[in-house]
């Protein structure tokens, strides 16, 4: 299927770039999201003290609304990645770019497709980590299936299998090594914790 | 003999003659459906218009604001029409507020409408007011007037700078209407003050 190309409505200049993704995690809380296994995000905020904003007026609102959309950054240097856009809608208005390399990060992508969810928060610094805070405020992102899971399988072999070619294995090694690591990582992606009731 | 009575006694003269008033005729006749034709579009036209979901949003009054020690009041007497033919109605309404954070960086939030404030703000004179509860129909070419509360913790906008106000209403069918930024007077109880 040909991909579907569209423009994106900006407010600000600064929102057309990508943030930065400066650490991850993985977070599952019983009685949560279904006790899910989600991806927490820590993200470079210098040039989006919107973002800031938002996680901390989150705090005092319930749940929100957010358009999601898959895709993939038209221009140059976006090669080989995917890019997941999020307009939040309420309580606070505010688009964002997350884009993931496939090959180094395509997993956080298949946590988050198999966890239908992604955790954001703010990171203090270049060396930060969500251990060094685990009760930073955060902000859960939900992320239905939109049908991207498709497209995204066959991308993801793709490059996984060629980061393996470029690390010396043969074709028919590095595709099957592809397949293994792929297969593993769902399983553990799949974990969640049980519910207080089960 | 004449040569004037030899033309029209010529039959290929005034049969032509003939075939060139009735295309005329044909012309005008054809001319004249077309014009129909574009009129009836026109119309069938402005009727599909009218059968696309608007709601009109007019503000009576500006708003007014109620400070009360960890929050705002804020509440706003509208008339919402709907111009159209169909049925409608407001699922949401929301008070967008424009701000300024640091490096005067704007953003903005939204509150939605809670119809138990109007218990709260209420004194002699506001009891009578007609707070809407949310759905709220309009019917086709009609129009409805009440107000709409809001209620703003002040952690919210913390030390931001507060830009502008505005209405934002959604109907069922999802489509929004964002009223032009609205002035917010301060609004405060006199004789409970004295």
């Amino acid at each position: 299927m040909k991909p579907k190309t569209i423009e994106v409505q900006l407010r600000h200049e600064r929102e057309a770039h990508p943030v930065r993704i400066v650490a991850d995690a993985a977070v599952s809380t019983r009685g949560r999201h279904g006790g899910r296994l989600l991806p927490l995000l820590l993200l470079d905020t210098t040039d989006r003290p919107d973002i800031v904003e938002f996680i901390r007026v989150h705090g005092s609102f319930g749940p929100g609304d957010v358009k999601i959309q898959w895709g993939k950054i038209e221009a140059e240097g976006h090669e080989g990645t995917a890019s997941l856009f999020l307009k939040f809608i309420r309580p606070m208005e505010l688009f964002m770019v997350l884009e993931f390399n496939i090959a180094r990060q395509g997993f956080l992508v298949e946590q988050i497709l198999i966890g239908q969810g992604v955790y954001l928060a703010k990171a203090e610094g270049e060396d930060d980590r969500f251990i060094k805070n685990p009760d930073r405020p955060k902000v859960i992102v939900e992320v239905p299936d939109t049908g991207f899971r498709d497209t995204w399988d066959a991308k993801f072999h793709k490059h996984v299998a060629e980061d393996f070619r470029t690390r010396g294995l043969s074709r028919s090694e590095s595709r099957q090594a592809a397949r293994s690591v792929i297969d593993e990582w769902r399983k553990f992606s799949s974990l969640k914790m049980r519910d207080i009731h089960e | 003999m004449l040569a004037s009575d030899n033309v029209l006694s010529d039959p290929k003269v005034w049969i032509s003659g003939l075939a060139l008033l009735v295309s005329i005729c044909s012309a005008f006749f054809s001319w004249r459906s077309g014009r129909n034709a574009a009129r009836a579009l026109a119309i069938s036209e402005n009727q599909e218009k009218r059968r696309q979901p608007q709601l009109g949003v007019y503000l009576v009054v500006n708003g007014f604001r109620r400070l009360l020690p960890k929050r705002q009041l804020f509440g706003f007497l509208v008339s919402i029409s709907n111009p159209t033919d169909i049925n409608n109605s407001v699922a949401r309404a929301e008070l967008k507020i424009a701000y300024l954070i640091e490096n005067d960086v704007s953003a903005s939030c939204r509150i939605q409408h809670n119809p138990t404030l109007g218990e709260t703000i209420g004194n002699e004179t506001a009891s009578s007011a007609s707070v809407f509860a949310l759905p709220l129909r309009v019917d086709a070419h009609q129009t409805v007037s009440g107000w709409f509360v809001f209620s703003l913790d002040n952690d919210v906008i913390g030390k931001g700078t507060v830009d502008g106000h505005s209405l934002v209403l959604e109907d069922t069918h999802g489509i929004s209407t964002e009223t032009d930024p609205i002035m917010v007077r301060e609004w405060t109880d006199e004789t409970k003050n004295d």
